[in-house]
């Protein structure tokens, strides 16, 4: 039956306004005749590496091999290593495949812990059809770095066409394909990233994470895969045809091996923040790194939304630690909670390192600062 | 407009720039941010606003341009691309939540300002700085596909 639009009460699309969020609103509205009004009231910070943006570089992968975690961490971050442990569940994964109209999903390495879920899916189309990143349409060919121009090359297109003008040259349909994993509240942890690959044989691969809330508790994650694929109308380069689904299963969350507190025998204080606590979790996927902070006198919460401080990790030689798995970096500040700064980190161990050294630098390109550092021993 | 009159003006409007900005950026911390943003701004340019009647559509016009900036902002470090199913899952409508959302902004707004919110088209128009036309091509299409996303659940 078709939907009657008179029907519907467009406002039962939006959650109830939030307490925070009205009160961050007002809050703002009174404040205006203060000296300085109050300009932010950010609870959480979350930073994950703008990968689809990011050129890429060159990637080295066998001739018909499908895409998978690996390929894209050499492809984006070659000092990320899966940990065997992580490998061996990826390899594990049942591969299930979703189907819209001429274009086929196969999901085919997954991967959770109690903060981080991973998937990556194949897309593929029995029919002639060209297959483009979501909403990458009307981009260049080329525009998202050298595994799209060797994609262009394949094609035999130049790279410089947008994707529309491709299939028009080559009178090939077109779709637009997202293929991204979701977990819902309570165990959404607020950040998500999606990319998407093109294999040796011209398919695309598509992977997604989200960062989870970090609940130890959790043995099985219900999530939901969001599936779309839209046919894009030649003439205009919009969608004509938009496909969906949402299968939901259950995924199982890889325990926690090992936690281990370190003990500080020294004091760290760097660019007004005193080191607290350092904790280390242990997952198949890599080790954990949960640091809390003391904002110091003179700190504001807002000097500390501005700054771009976190703690880059290097081994006992001074080595820095590759990035872990979930590809983030998570700072956290409940402003009840001020002056504590919570900060979540990963690197790719399989076991928690006897000795730890830390540096708070103001970016996020380990090896780069010179900041003061701690050594941690177990 | 003093700042009495300021506050209960947006205190009024406070439910719709909620929706407003929702309608954009799909989570709460960016929503707060852009919406605190929006009432500084607003009150650092009420001197622009020659007639108070009209404080609910120029306020949406400097939220709009706040929820944008805070896009960009969070773009930067976030390929927080739109989450459907996420953002749908706390509305009393998932199923239309996730619909509404599937559409494109410019398809969007529109709906929301005109049947969420109530505006008129030359309000609606006059927030989102389009003429009153391309607003109407605009609704007719984002029903239009609103229909075919509901249609399709």
């Amino acid at each position: 039956m078709k939907t009657n639009m008179d029907d519907l009460n467009l406002q039962n699309a939006f959650p109830a306004m939030s307490e925070n969020c009205h009160d961050a609103l007002m809050r703002a509205a009174r404040s205006v005749k203060e000296e300085k009004p109050m300009k932010r009231n950010l609870y959480r910070t979350v930073l994950v590496t703008a990968l689809i943006l990011a050129a890429t570089m060159a990637v080295a992968a066998a001739a018909g091999s499908v895409f998978g975690w690996n390929d894209f961490f050499s492809t984006h971050h070659s000092d990320t290593a899966i940990p065997q442990g992580a490998q061996e569940i990826l390899s594990a994964t049942e591969e299930r495949t979703f189907n819209l109209g001429p274009i086929a999903c196969k999901l085919y390495q997954l991967y959770a812990d109690h903060y981080t879920a991973l998937a990556s899916a194949q897309i593929t189309s029995s029919d002639d059809v060209l297959i483009c990143m979501d909403s990458c349409q009307l981009d260049r060919i080329g525009a998202n770095g050298d595994n799209w121009i060797r994609q262009a090359e394949r094609l035999g297109v130049s790279p410089d066409l947008t994707w529309v003008e491709a299939a028009k040259q080559l009178g090939r349909p077109l779709y637009s394909v997202r293929c991204i994993l979701n977990a819902q509240a309570p165990y959404d942890g607020g950040g998500e990233m999606e990319d998407a690959l093109y294999d040796a044989d011209g398919n695309l691969s598509y992977f997604s994470l989200q960062v989870l809330g970090g609940d130890t508790s959790i043995q099985t994650l219900p999530v939901q895969m969001f599936l779309r694929a839209a046919e894009i109308d030649l003439a205009t380069g919009e969608e004509k045809n938009v496909l969906t689904d949402r299968p939901a299963f259950d995924l199982a969350v890889a325990p926690m091996i090992d936690s281990h507190t370190y003990e500080l025998k020294e004091d760290y204080t760097v660019g007004g923040l005193k080191l607290t606590s350092v904790r280390g979790e242990l997952t198949p996927g890599g080790l954990y790194l949960i640091t809390e902070f003391a904002a110091q006198d003179g700190m504001t919460y807002a000097d500390f939304c501005e700054s771009q401080l976190i703690p880059v990790w290097y081994d006992a030689e001074g080595k820095p630690y590759g990035w872990g798995i979930n590809d983030s970096y998570i700072s956290t500040v409940n402003e009840a909670d001020w002056p504590k700064v919570t900060m979540l980190g990963m690197i790719s161990v399989d076991k928690i390192p006897d000795t730890l050294v830390m540096a708070l630098e103001d970016d996020y390109i380990p090896g780069k600062g010179t900041a003061p550092r701690i050594t941690l021993t177990r | 407009m003093d700042r009495e009159r300021f506050i209960a003006e947006i205190e009024a409007c406070s439910g719709m720039m909620y929706r407003v900005a929702w309608s954009i950026l799909r989570n709460d911390a960016d929503c707060e941010d852009a919406l605190q943003e929006a009432a500084l701004k607003a009150w650092e340019k009420r001197a622009r606003l020659r007639e108070e009647r009209y404080f609910r559509t120029w306020v949406t016009r400097i939220l709009i341009n706040a929820c944008y900036d805070t896009q960009r902002k969070r773009r930067r470090t976030v390929p927080l691309d739109e989450i459907p199913e996420q953002a749908a899952a706390s509305a009393p409508d998932p199923a239309l939540a996730m619909a509404l959302g599937a559409l494109p902004d410019k398809l969007r707004l529109p709906l929301v300002l005109c049947y969420s919110e109530g505006m008129s088209y030359e309000e609606a128009a006059a927030a989102l700085r389009i003429p009153v036309s391309t607003l109407r091509g605009r609704i007719h299409r984002g029903k239009d596909q609103l229909r075919k996303e509901l249609d399709a659940e």
